[in-house]
């Protein structure tokens, strides 16, 4: 009897403590959510193109680099309700002939929102009310339109913005 | 030994109803033995009044030792029971804690206080003139508290841009979690009414009280409250003492 009671306890104490949930946050969750762009071909915008760009911070201290990628994925700063970042198309090509290396300075407008998500991921950040502006710099322009399909950004399962060059 | 046997079989049937919820398969490995012939005396002889009945209060041990070792922590709590017929006990506790929690994604703190009350079922047979128990109870538990979130960090899968570290000083106050626990230990009478005891907890959430724009993460007497979860447990480790109020 006194046996069998301490075996149930110490059953019941192991039970418990292996029960606790894992204090990290999972990587199903939906936390902070990255801008998600694809990329359009400028002569029919009914068909993706992939390019080579580098996704700088405007002190070009970072970058983000894409190999013939049809979408990009970038974040978006939390703190503040602008994000600018310099899109590079064909960086380091500098034949003149074939489509070379061209830099659009972009500036991301929106509104950011906090959520809790869990007591495991704490608080994200989503967007609403996103708008685009393109400074073109000295070297033209290289983006020849930016499109939405939604002005908020809540997950990673959609593209939201499209650029046709 | 039929009322042990059948009590043990109970309980072993409620955790495991409790337990299959949370989807965890164990193997209990606990074996039920046959009963053994059951002896009965010809004579009923007029018993002596030996059981002694009264207040038991103490301390739960575990919480100021666990304040000792643990920076984030600190506990009391005081534990008392009165025997109200043979094998009943009403039982309480009442505590105070408070935990802080420096999480990477926020660095919080939770204080508060609880009280606990229920009975106990005393399923261990005496010899004559012991009164050890080997018990299971259940208990109902309500406990409030005040949160305060310091400050927090954005959660991001991304590094590109430094943490977002936000220093808030938020106050949620008059937070409350109620909760039904089964608590099954034992009490051991070391000295001349002096008992020590351990017990062991499974809780289950009954309703909470949270913030809006954040959660409950830790309650005073249920312990650590789990994301999208009813479930918890604990322990207690107790030294109390039996003031001796009458004989049956």
């Amino acid at each position: 009897m006194f046996k069998n009671w301490i075996l149930l306890m110490l059953a019941v104490l192991v039970l418990s403590l292996s029960c606790e949930r894992d204090d990290i946050c999972a990587t199903s969750t939906a936390t902070t959510p990255l801008l998600t762009i694809g990329f359009l071909d400028g002569d029919n915008i009914n068909e993706t193109k992939s390019l080579n760009i580098n996704i700088y911070k405007p002190d070009f201290s970072d970058s983000i680099v894409y190999t013939s990628a049809s979408t990009v994925e970038i974040p978006l700063r939390t703190d503040t309700t602008a994000t600018v970042l310099v899109f590079v198309k064909n960086p380091n090509n500098l034949v003149a002939a074939e489509d070379p290396n061209n830099a659009d300075t972009v500036t991301f407008n929106y509104t950011p929102q906090e959520e809790f998500i869990s007591s495991a991921c704490g608080y994200r950040v989503i967007y609403t009310n996103l708008s685009i502006q393109n400074n073109p710099g000295t070297d033209g322009r290289w983006i020849d339109d930016i499109t939405f399909t939604t002005r908020t950004i809540s997950d990673e399962d959609t593209t939201q913005v499209f650029i046709s060059h | 030994m039929k009322t042990q046997l059948r009590f043990l079989l109970v309980t072993s049937f409620a955790l495991l109803s409790l337990l299959s919820t949370q989807a965890q398969e164990e193997d209990r490995g606990i074996e039920v033995k046959e009963p053994l012939e059951e002896l009965a005396s010809d004579t009923i002889a007029p018993q002596p009044k030996i059981n002694k009945y009264g207040l038991r209060v103490g301390v739960d041990l575990s919480k100021p030792l666990r304040s000792f070792l643990d920076d984030t922590y600190q506990g009391f709590a005081i534990v008392g029971d009165f025997r109200i017929k043979d094998r009943y006990y009403l039982a309480a506790e009442l505590g105070t804690e408070s935990r802080e929690f420096d999480d990477p994604n926020y660095y919080a703190k939770t204080q508060g206080s609880y009280i606990k009350a229920g009975f106990n079922y005393n399923a261990y047979n005496n010899w004559v003139g012991m009164s050890n128990m080997i018990y299971v109870g259940i208990h109902a538990g309500f406990s409030t508290f005040n949160q305060d979130l310091e400050s927090y960090t954005i959660y991001t899968t991304s590094s590109f841009y430094d943490p977002d570290l936000r220093s808030v000083s938020r106050n949620y106050s008059n937070l409350n979690l109620t909760w039904l626990e089964l608590q099954m230990g034992i009490q051991v009478e070391l000295f001349n009414n002096l008992y020590m005891g351990i017990n062991v907890q499974l809780k289950r959430m009954i309703t909470q009280k949270a913030p809006d724009d954040f959660t409950n993460l830790y309650a005073p007497g249920y312990n650590k409250v789990t994301f999208d979860n009813v479930y918890g447990a604990g322990y207690g480790y107790t030294l109390s003492y039996l003031i001796p109020l009458f004989k049956k």
